[in-house]
């Protein structure tokens, strides 16, 4: 490895030493809480109407 | 102790600075190791497991004449963007499957393409070294006549996306750099020097001060920049073999990879590790392109061996496995108002799923 390059990795690990860091069980809570605020949303896990769902095949306008 | 051997040697010795890094690399292992209190599907137990999960294939879009490399959506929600290595750009209405526009690139290999977020421009490049960029409007029919070369590379153009504007355009390579450019003018704004192999994929923060993206590479590390410092924040290592895409959670707390070495995983930013691991023992194909349902609870891996698996994020198991195509997957979107998945392959087709 260069020593430029070398230097910039020693740099960017000092720096991340310092880094605040929180439990894996918190991080996993916030996610739990943004999906529950979002999941009614997520048409693809709570498909839409038929009438809704911009691709439903069968909901075509025929051109008379 | 290190610290003392440093004190008599010159501090910036080739031997001190690898002794140095060596060190602090320890030390962050542990840091990163103590955070681990629990296993995320065992943290997920409680939640409801998905049921009913049922997609079917809506649309399909032929036209490409060779594989299709890379796929991106429209902010309308209905045009998507693709290239090919026949070195082919197409822009389609995904509703009609109609092509709206078709490039030819003066190169094969087209294996970058992106839309901008106005929905005015697209990007592309790939073997050429070049990020190019093409107004769109229904009433040009010769896109090709007002392009505009904006990025350089000194190796081929694996990927890029522009940043919350038409303005400004972020490109990664296989010069092993990132690089952010002005599109008016061309110029590079500024470069990202840290991967030690091929970049392969970036993503951009979906989060409102929108400074960060990640990238990911052949040299099985992820690293999560700041855009204006042109400073790696972070550096995400675990996979065993190449990163071949990166993506971020919707909620910008973390992001996804897909993997050579047939995972795909979640770090999280905050933990600075990571979260969870997504694979199977009859799982052995790599994993090319990987994106989130918009809540964040499913993620989208497409495969070489012709599949798109879906995972329960929290929980870590699969929920179904998507017969999709007839050669590899190679790229995969979720439209952005998440009705809908986009998959795109070596059988020189896409498909819209929902």
């Amino acid at each position: 490895m260069e020593k430029e390059d070398l230097k910039r990795q020693v740099e960017m690990l000092r720096l991340h030493k310092d880094l605040q860091r929180m439990f894996v069980s918190d991080a996993v809570k916030d996610m739990m809480c943004f999906i529950d605020q979002n999941i009614s949303e997520d048409g693809l896990i709570i498909p839409p109407d038929k009438k809704k769902n911009p691709w439903d095949n069968s909901r075509k306008c025929a051109i008379l | 102790m290190a610290t003392e051997v440093l004190k008599v040697e010159p501090q910036d010795s080739i031997e001190a600075l690898q002794r140095e890094a060596e060190e602090l690399k320890k030390r962050l292992e542990e840091e990163k190791a103590k955070l681990k209190d629990v296993e995320m599907c065992k943290a997920a137990s409680k939640i409801d497991p998905i049921t009913n999960f049922s997609m079917k294939q809506r649309r399909h879009l032929k036209g490409h004449q060779g594989k299709v490399l890379c796929m991106d959506w429209s902010t309308d929600k209905k045009h998507i963007v693709s290239s090919s290595q026949d070195g082919k750009m197409l822009v389609w209405d995904a509703f009609s499957t109609n092509k709206e526009h078709a490039v030819t690139m003066p190169t094969t290999w087209v294996m970058a393409c992106a839309y901008g977020p106005s929905g005015t421009k697209v990007a592309c490049g790939g073997l050429d070294n070049k990020c190019t960029i093409y107004p769109v409007s229904l009433d040009d029919t010769d896109i090709s006549s007002r392009k505009k070369a904006v990025a350089t590379h000194t190796s081929y153009l694996s990927c890029c996306t522009f940043t919350c504007s038409d303005h400004q355009i972020l490109t990664g390579s296989g010069d092993s750099t990132c690089a952010l450019w002005d599109v008016e003018s061309g110029q590079l704004i500024q470069s990202f020097h840290g991967h030690a192999g091929d970049v392969m994929s970036i993503d951009l923060s979906p989060s409102e001060t929108g400074n960060l993206f990640v990238s990911g590479g052949c040299d099985r590390t992820a690293m999560v920049w700041d855009m204006r410092y042109g400073e790696c924040v972070q550096v995400f290592e675990g996979h065993e073999s190449d990163i071949n895409n990166v993506r971020f959670y919707p909620s910008g707390d973390a992001f996804a990879t897909g993997s050579d070495d047939a995972t795909c995983r979640l770090f999280d930013l905050r933990a600075d590790r990571e979260a969870n691991c997504y694979k199977m023992e009859s799982i052995i194909f790599g994993c090319n392109s990987v994106d989130f349902s918009i809540s964040g609870r499913l993620l989208f891996g497409g495969y070489n061996d012709h599949t798109v698996n879906v995972w329960d994020v929290l929980k870590g198991n699969r929920v179904t496995k998507l017969y999709a195509h007839e050669n590899r997957v190679s790229c995969l979107g979720i439209s952005p108002d998440g009705t809908a998945l986009c998959t795109g392959s070596w059988d020189n087709t896409l498909k819209i799923w929902a």
